[in-house]
């Protein structure tokens, strides 16, 4: 019966077939996960953007009210004076047109103008109207729109491409570790064994360098896959 | 061992290392074209976020210039009402007519009165930046107008920015690309260069080129 080396090439040819089987199944699984981390990076970029135009909507909305209520103020507020100087005025037809104007004119747009003509905590000390005031209390009413933060979509994004970036980096050298064992499947002779060192070692390193990025990135996102 | 065969060892290792070579330089251009890939598509998101701020602050600067601007329209025209109704009734007093003019006077009083509280209201009289300088003056509209839109300018200078960067890196991803296919035929040339004998030098010669010059291009690439 024949003695069998370590390095029978018989044997090695199946080793390193099973190897290189390893390695591209390894391959394989690096390219869909960096895949999927690219399409994480997509989704959370367009759930940034749709959070942007959800806020935008809901802050012009704010604006909107806003300025509407200062509008009905600022006429409240001139049709106040103007009823003084009727008022004061020694036309008794003025007179009683006043008297008419604040029973029936100056109500309706009091009403129009709350609460921003009517509550005292928007009136300045120099008579005008605190709208920036107006506009924090108007937004507080909307908390799920003011809790909307599309900077943090862009943010979580970001964090997906820079792992992304890294895995590209695993799967080149797991695609560079193939080409070494490839080399020692195809050499018989000299070589056949530092090819496949080579193959070997860059595949551990591959393996390592990709387990500590996922962990990082991982680490990073509080546990989110 | 005799030299046609040592020659043929050496030019084998050299096509062996040239194949590295090969496979190290398309490895980082993958990478790079990875790269380019990302930065273009985090500049393309962040010209449409500037785009929809930019948009959301057109909205909102329109709703606070149309408040602004109708409150001056409402105080300028109370103000010319209530002096045309003065001058009214100081013609009626020279022609004799003293109680129309009384009572014009008192119209005028409160055409006055809207107009002062309108004035008293208006960002256009309360802020220094736009107040007349002097008393019966016009207030600095084109002030107001450039100081309203900047936030909106300063949007759109960003998005533009943002526009650009994206066009500059989805450029070089293409490139990378391209450069990637050239590659690849240097290593079909790598490989005939392996498996012939009479043509070998010419193949091996081909990639070497091939190779020089995407690595010419990806430096242009990493430059421009």
């Amino acid at each position: 019966m024949r003695e069998r080396k370590p390095l029978d090439p018989a044997r090695m040819d199946v080793v390193i077939a099973v190897l290189i089987a390893l390695v591209s199944l390894t391959t394989a699984l690096a390219a869909w996960r960096t895949n999927i981390v690219g399409s994480s990076a997509a989704q959370a970029n367009r759930q940034g953007l749709i959070d942007a135009v959800k806020k935008g909507a809901a802050q012009n909305q704010s604006w909107r009210r806003l300025y509407e209520e200062a509008g009905y103020t600022a006429t409240f507020a001139m049709e106040s004076a103007a009823a003084d100087a009727m008022e004061a005025s020694e036309d008794e037809a003025l007179q009683a047109a006043a008297k008419n104007m604040r029973q029936y004119l100056l109500p309706s747009l009091q009403l129009l103008s709350e609460p921003l003509g009517t509550q005292e905590k928007y009136l300045r000390s120099d008579g005008t109207y605190d709208l920036e005031k107006r506009l924090a209390d108007l937004e507080a009413e909307d908390p799920d729109s003011l809790a909307i933060d599309p900077a943090a979509s862009f943010e979580l994004a970001d964090r997906y491409a820079s792992e992304q970036r890294w895995l590209t980096i695993g799967t080149v050298l797991l695609a560079i570790s193939l080409f070494w064992l490839g080399l020692a499947e195809i050499l018989s002779e000299r070589g056949r064994a530092t090819n496949l060192a080579l193959g070997v070692g860059i595949f551990g390193a591959s393996l390592l360098f990709i387990l500590i990025v996922e962990i990082a990135a991982i680490w990073g996102r509080g546990g989110v896959l | 061992m005799n030299e046609p065969a040592q020659n043929t060892d050496r030019f084998r290792v050299f096509v062996v290392a040239l194949t590295l070579l090969n496979t190290i330089f398309a490895a980082i251009l993958s990478g790079l074209q990875v790269d380019a890939n990302i930065r273009a598509d985090q500049a393309n998101r962040d010209s449409q976020y500037y785009a929809l701020l930019a948009s959301n602050e057109v909205i909102r600067f329109g709703h606070q210039s149309a408040y602004d601007l109708k409150l001056l329209a409402t105080t300028t025209r109370e103000a010319q009402q209530s002096l045309v109704m003065q001058l009214t009734a100081l013609e009626l007093e020279d022609d004799g007519e003293n109680e129309s003019a009384t009572a014009l006077v008192s119209q005028s009083e409160v055409a006055q009165a809207r107009s002062d509280t309108g004035s008293a209201l208006s960002v256009f009289y309360t802020d220094p930046r736009y107040a007349p300088s002097e008393p019966g003056g016009l207030p600095d509209s084109d002030a107001y107008l450039a100081d309203l839109s900047k936030a909106a300018n300063d949007f759109v200078a960003r998005q533009n920015a943002a526009s650009d960067e994206y066009h500059t890196w989805d450029n070089k991803a293409d490139s990378y690309i391209a450069v990637l296919s050239i590659l690849a035929i240097a290593f079909f040339l790598l490989g005939l260069a392996q498996s012939t004998v009479r043509m070998r030098f010419f193949f091996a010669a081909s990639a070497l080129v091939v190779m020089i010059l995407a690595a010419v291009w990806t430096g242009f690439i990493l430059l421009s």
